[in-house]
């Protein structure tokens, strides 16, 4: 279910409802990033009360990356059982003015930028 | 008359049936009306329902779109801004280097800025120092304008050379220069192209000496000091003035070797040398004792390289040839830059184009810097001083010692030319 790659990585932590993503995303169009929204479905598929994800390592992500990202909490809206909990950092200055954005799709995602 | 004929069409029975027949068919036409409502309001509904779930939809999307193009936009504001800082940095790099060093040297430091401390690093690099044998004595009888002219052709035709062999200029002061092999950039072969460089400036001076000879000006020698070993390289200065800098013992060494040099000689390190010996030809080697070093250090005196470079300088051996009689003089010992305060009375006693050998009422250490006057038979003064220093002692006889002359001003050379035209033979044999 893991992806690993030379330029980036998805793991999931089931014992922690956790996905994790680190590197660079820069991957083109849906075609591409359609193993990474399967890893991120797949785990919302689970329904756990709350998932993570951690995107505190991810140093870039295009804009196909956002739109496989709003797919994802699209996805999880349409359970109305799970609350997402996104991890950013202040490291990377685009985590901040874009994530915020994914509360107009999900309003009761919680955000925490460190 | 007939009886009345009872009304013909149907019976009133019949009649009853059909009323029957149309209340039951309004009652059936009633409850399709109240169904066809019911569909048409179910219809309704539905696609309530769907106008709505293709509203959320369609905000849905909106705000994808949205959201794609506002991390679009931040992401380009990120670019743009590492864009601008790398601009920047490109900018102090050009500024900072783009006068000393090759534009290839610049070009590489653009392309691993990462790799580039300018903060300050120790590390080893060859260090070479020259300046021109001279130059002051030359400067005192040119024009302040001239002096620039030939300042100017000097340092454009060495400058040159320097950058071919990708030294850095770290300063320029006057005459003199002072280049690293090393830094900012490290190469295996650093102490092997200052050795390089050096004979190729060496061999460029007679470029610069061509113009000068047309002028009847006197020929200029660069002496070349090269050493290798630990030094501090970084921006240094003040806030208002910051230059790529270099300090170390290593560099005031290179000084001190440079300093032991007579004119057209380049003058290695140990250090140096054993980076290169395999490649080096060696017309010899001699052991000093500079300041402020704690052993006497042997340095060796290079005239060809091999490999890649293949340069060789032109050998030219003087044998200072006996004169008849002797020629008086009078000399002081320079320290520094400045003459020491007491004359001395000598005697010239043998003589090549630009060696001799004294006889000095005195003795003087090797590498002693002189002062000289020469006398005419006369007991009259020539007039002129000439510069030489001393590249022989003798430890039998400190008083007698071979000098190379480094500045000769035209008086004093036409007097010595005299000398040799009319009485003395001069061997001058090439190998």
């Amino acid at each position: 279910m893991d992806i690993i790659h030379e330029d980036y990585q998805v793991r999931y932590d089931a014992a922690t409802a956790t996905v994790i993503c680190q590197g660079s995303f820069r991957l083109r169009g849906t075609e591409e990033y359609a193993p990474i929204l399967q890893v991120l479905t797949a785990a919302a598929d689970t329904k756990p009360a709350t998932l993570t994800l951690d995107l505190r390592t991810l140093q870039f992500l295009n804009s196909s990356g956002i739109n496989t990202l709003a797919k994802f909490v699209l996805h999880v809206r349409q359970y109305n059982a799970t609350q997402i909990v996104m991890k950013g950092s202040h490291h990377f200055p685009w985590q901040e003015k874009s994530l915020k954005n994914f509360q107009r799709l999900l309003p009761g995602l919680q955000l925490e930028i460190e | 008359m007939p009886a009345a004929q009872p009304p013909r069409g149907p019976s009133r029975n019949a009649l009853l049936v059909e009323v029957q027949a149309l209340r039951q068919r309004v009652t059936a036409l009633e409850q399709e009306k109240h169904d066809l409502e019911i569909m048409l309001e179910m219809a309704t509904d539905h696609a309530d329902d769907l106008s709505e779930a293709l509203q959320q939809e369609r905000d849905d999307l909106e705000t994808v779109l949205e959201l794609t193009t506002d991390h679009g936009d931040a992401i380009e504001a990120d670019l743009q801004t590492q864009a601008e800082a790398l601009a920047r940095r490109s900018q102090f790099i050009r500024e900072t280097f783009g006068r000393y060093v090759s534009e290839e040297v610049v070009a590489q430091l653009l392309d691993a800025p990462e790799g580039l401390e300018l903060g300050g690093a120790k590390r080893k690099v060859t260090i070479l120092m020259s300046d021109v044998r001279g130059f002051t004595a030359l400067a005192e009888c040119l024009e302040p304008q001239e002096v620039m002219t030939f300042l100017n052709r000097y340092l454009e035709a060495i400058v040159d050379v320097i950058l071919a062999y990708r030294g850095t200029i770290i300063e320029i002061l006057g005459d003199g220069l002072l280049v690293l092999f090393g830094a900012p950039l490290s190469r295996d072969d650093d102490a092997e192209r200052a050795v390089a460089c050096a004979l190729a400036m060496q061999l460029r001076m007679d470029d610069t000496n061509a113009p000068n000879r047309r002028l009847g000006l006197p020929d200029v020698e660069m002496g070349i000091g090269i050493h290798t070993g630990e030094v501090v390289v970084g921006n240094i200065g003040s806030q208002q003035r910051t230059k790529y800098g270099v300090v170390g013992s290593a560099v005031n060494l290179t000084g001190r070797i440079e300093s032991y040099t007579t004119g057209g000689q380049i003058l290695i390190s140990s250090t140096t040398y054993a980076e290169t010996a395999a490649l080096l030809t060696v017309s010899h080697q001699l052991t000093v004792a500079p300041k402020g070093v704690a052993a006497p250090i042997t340095l060796s005196a290079v005239t060809a390289i091999g490999g890649i470079h293949s340069l060789c300088l032109p050998t030219q051996i003087e044998m200072p040839v006996p004169l008849p009689q002797m020629l008086d003089l009078r000399y002081t010992v320079l320290e520094g830059k400045f003459a020491g305060s007491t004359l001395y009375g000598g005697r010239l006693v043998k003589l090549a184009t630009r060696t001799a050998e004294l006889h000095l009422d005195q003795p003087v250490g090797a590498f002693s810097d002189l002062k000289l006057h020469l006398l005419r038979p006369t007991g009259e003064v020539v007039p002129g001083e000439l510069l030489a220093k001393v590249v022989e002692t003798r430890p039998e006889d400190a008083f007698r010692v071979v000098v190379r002359f480094t500045s000769i001003p035209e008086a004093a050379g036409m007097f010595l030319d005299t000398v040799r035209r009319d009485e003395y033979p001069v061997i001058d044999r090439a190998e």
